[in-house]
């Protein structure tokens, strides 16, 4: 019976390797878009938790700035738009890879390592990496002042700011969460003494819980968001990239950037922390 | 992008310090969940019936919340008072969690021995304890071997999902290598092999020991 085992892990190792020959190799066939014109649907891949990139209304809808630039796409396209959330932000690339979304829209950086994996549109917002420590700790200025032995640095899993995190912090220890909201809370809940994230994101948690956390907005590094594609599909890259170019500071997207980015009313319809 | 499997040894060492902490952690979850998990299977068929009561509550209560809300309620709820960090919440989640379960399978295996031994044990003069400890518990240990090897397997499993509360276990290191390489098939396939060896030379532990008890028999 234990040959019979060891016969079946052995097989099993066998289809594993063989299948990984054919990932990350480039696309053949016809491209995504096409795929998504034939389909009728348009497969959106995010990680919600994100304020206000991409986030949940009360009755469990995808809002967000994010999702006002998918939906006018797949309106663009004369599609149906389906956002599929993915709570571990790291497991959006590997999705993308496999054909189980059509693009990623997740405030997620451009990035050189990413780009091995993926294909990037052009930018459509940018953004930096900033320090969010607890209102009580009035004296941190920048992050250097708190890297010493003992401090813990939270960031969401997988995020930029979890691998900023990593270089910049020489003495103070790193601990990743899953996503965004559990590693905010460990810093309104004093288990860390600072979380390192995008700067929109810290903006509006320090909206919503002004008692609690405080923002240092001394911008760590510069970054532009982009839509991950699948890698090297020419044809799609092509068309978002169009589809971008008329979309930027079109009228679309300044009622988006104006209801999102400066306005805090929309606070209220998001499901509270 | 090279050969994908490279991601694997290039990582190892990395890996096998995640595989290490998994196993602390589950080795610590183990001795909390073992004597806490036998009390309270002791409790549960007591005579007296508060006892009982407070055990059956506490066994239906945890069996009825998943593991994963368990470890964020430890960590974020009781954690802020007590300063725990995440190593200790892990351990005193998954502890408690299985303990719970220990107890269904310890009230099982003693019910399963039949009454009469009690009662001659009884009758022989021995007290409560004594016929506890020397008659019917031995005969228990060896009806709840098989359960509880299952039980402890399921430990070392679950044990993977403390890496929501920052614990660099082994799928902890595994997401993080996911998510800077992205060789997602390559990452999970030899960590899910990496379990696997684990649990499968636990189980052959278990299956050693349950061939020297029936000898015994």
């Amino acid at each position: 019976m234990r040959k019979w085992m060891f016969l079946c892990v052995a097989l099993l190792l066998m289809i594993m390797t063989g299948c990984s020959q054919e990932a990350g190799t480039g696309v053949s066939g016809p491209s995504t878009i096409q795929k998504v014109i034939d389909k009728k649907k348009l497969v959106i891949g995010t990680s919600s938790g994100y304020f206000p990139f991409e986030m949940k209304d009360k009755e469990g809808k995808f809002v967000g700035y994010d999702m006002d630039l998918g939906t006018a796409m797949a309106n663009a396209l004369k599609v149906e738009v389906e956002f599929k959330d993915f709570s571990d932000f790291g497991g959006l690339i590997p999705a993308l890879q496999t054909g189980d979304i059509d693009m990623v829209i997740s405030g997620m950086t451009i990035r050189g390592d990413r780009a091995l994996a993926v294909s990037f549109s052009d930018p459509y917002y940018s953004s930096g990496q900033v320090v969010m420590v607890p209102k009580k700790d009035s004296t941190t200025q920048s992050w250097k002042d708190l890297d010493q032995p003992g401090k813990k640095i939270s960031v969401g899993q997988g995020t930029t700011g979890a691998l900023l995190a990593k270089q910049l912090f020489k003495n103070a220890q790193v601990m990743d969460f899953d996503g965004f909201t559990n590693a905010a809370l460990a810093v309104k809940q004093g288990q860390a003494d600072a979380l390192i994230f995008d700067e929109p994101g810290v903006r509006v948690f320090e909206i919503m819980n002004a008692d609690s956390v405080r923002g240092v907005y001394e911008v760590l590094s510069s970054e532009n968001l982009g839509i991950a594609l699948p890698l090297n599909d020419q044809a799609t890259i092509q068309w978002v990239n169009s589809f971008l170019a008329s979309y930027r500071n079109g009228l679309d997207d300044q009622t988006s950037t104006n209801k999102w980015f400066k306005s805090n009313e929309w606070i209220n319809q998001v499901q509270q922390q | 992008m090279g050969s994908a499997w490279n991601v694997i040894p290039q990582n190892m060492g990395l890996l096998l310090d995640g595989l290490l902490l998994t196993l602390q952690l589950s080795a610590f979850a183990l001795l909390v969940s073992i004597p806490v998990g036998v009390l309270l299977g002791l409790c549960r068929i007591s005579g007296n019936r508060v006892v009982s009561f407070l055990a059956v509550s506490y066994v239906e209560f945890i069996r009825g919340v998943p593991l994963l809300v368990l470890l964020f309620w430890i960590y974020f709820v009781l954690g802020k008072f007590l300063k725990l960090g995440p190593f200790l919440s892990g351990v005193l989640g998954l502890g408690l969690f299985s303990a719970a379960f220990i107890a269904e399978i310890v009230r099982a295996g003693i019910q399963a021995v039949p009454r009469g031994q009690m009662e001659a044990a009884r009758s022989s003069g021995m007290t409560y304890v004594q016929a506890m400890r020397f008659i019917i518990l031995p005969q228990a240990l060896r009806k709840v071997l098989p359960p509880m090897a299952s039980q402890f397997i399921t430990l070392i499993k679950d044990s993977s999902l403390v890496s929501v509360i920052s614990v660099v276990d082994l799928t902890l290191v595994a997401k993080n290598l996911v998510s800077t390489s992205f060789r997602s098939l390559e990452v999970w396939s030899f960590v899910a092999i990496m379990y696997f060896c684990v649990t499968f030379f636990l189980s052959q532990i278990i299956s050693a020991l349950e061939r020297r008890y029936r000898v015994s028999e």
